[in-house]
């Protein structure tokens, strides 16, 4: 008699809308995957800023020319993107700037950097950073 | 014994005596207790002339039923405040009023995923213990009277009107705030259409157990 109640097909229709419509705006596992990799790929750019500095400050605030594994320092690093295995891009920009960047599967966010002067750019996939000991003089 | 039981025990005790309906009516009245009281007790003696009186059926409650419906009150919680969940945080990137810090959006969309898995098993369940329940009180009146089907059915509309006066206050309220955005709108209407919604079955529900009661 009330199989058919106007009130709870309304909230049935309610509800499959916005599971589709939460779908399509979150995606689907595979989006949800291919995040949690960027999420990887964006730790791991941020661990090698962190080695970088550390590099730069031995070498009296210098970047290095190109990025290696140093013994000076114990940073936990990752040289290659864990799940493409191409290396992470390093470029040294000037006396005191670099950028690390890597290849991301998903559209990037607009990040906030934990140092002030570190930079994301969600469309190129760069983190540009400075080395402290430069700028500090 | 309860008033309730020591009453009906002696509107029983006066039918055996054979004093008419009326008469223990009025004796009632006189005695102080209300219409309500006096036809709740009348009621629970079928009117015949047998004798022995024979009680009515009363709506009882079972262990079984406590199960029944304690499941589906829950399923049915879990669907409305996830439902409204997943709503308000789909308007919230539809619609965003401020740049969202990035560590937030994550934990929203998190949060949406969540929230679909649980609307995903809890709705349908709802829909097949409301589709038993709604069998069996066809089926059989006695379940119908179930005192706890009523009680579930109050619970959830006096859950339902809380919700939409408290939605109507935060309106008034973002109003008179001058904060009364599409997004607030939004939010407001959200929550409306699942209050209404429930509300609007749960009012027939009780008001069929209500007249099944008498």
């Amino acid at each position: 008699m009330r199989s058919t109640s106007p009130a709870l097909g309304v909230l049935g229709l309610l509800i499959v809308a916005v599971i589709a419509a939460a779908l399509y705006t979150t995606g689907g596992p595979l989006t949800a995957r291919a995040e949690r990799r960027d999420e990887v790929r964006h730790g791991d750019l941020n661990r090698l800023v962190d080695y970088v500095q550390c590099v730069a400050d031995k070498e009296d605030g210098q970047p290095p020319e190109t990025l290696s594994r140093s013994s000076d320092c114990w940073q936990d690093i990752r040289l290659n993107d864990p799940y493409s295995g191409e290396p992470y891009r390093y470029e040294k920009l000037s006396d005191v700037s670099f950028r690390v960047c890597a290849t991301f599967e998903t559209e990037q966010p607009e990040r906030a950097s934990p140092m002030p002067d570190d930079r994301f750019d969600p469309s190129s996939g760069c983190l540009y950073s400075q080395s402290y000991t430069r700028r500090l003089r | 014994m309860r008033p309730r039981e020591q009453l009906s025990a002696f509107v029983k005790d006066a039918l055996v005596k054979g004093r008419s309906r009326e008469e223990i009516k009025a004796a009632l009245h006189d005695a102080g207790w209300t219409a309500s009281e006096v036809s709740d007790a009348m009621n629970s003696w079928a009117d015949t002339a047998f004798d022995p009186p024979i009680p009515r059926p009363r709506p009882i409650v079972t262990a079984r039923e406590a199960f029944f419906y304690g499941l589906m009150f829950a399923a049915l919680i879990m669907t409305a405040w996830h439902l409204t969940s997943i709503s308000f945080r789909l308007i919230d990137i539809w619609l965003p009023e401020f740049p969202v810090p990035e560590g937030r959006a994550a934990w929203s969309i998190n949060g949406i995923r969540f929230s679909i898995a649980v609307l995903v098993v809890f709705f349908p369940l709802f829909l097949i213990m409301n589709a038993k329940a709604e069998r069996s009180s066809r089926l059989d009146t006695a379940k119908r009277r179930s005192a706890l089907r009523r009680w579930f059915g109050f619970l959830t509309l006096l859950l339902a009107a809380l919700s939409l006066l408290g939605d109507l206050v935060y309106v008034i309220y973002k109003f008179l705030d001058g904060d009364l955005t599409s997004r607030s709108l939004a939010r407001a209407a959200v929550v409306a259409v699942v209050a209404g919604c429930i509300f609007l079955y749960f009012r027939k529900e009780t008001e069929e157990a209500d007249s099944a009661q008498h």
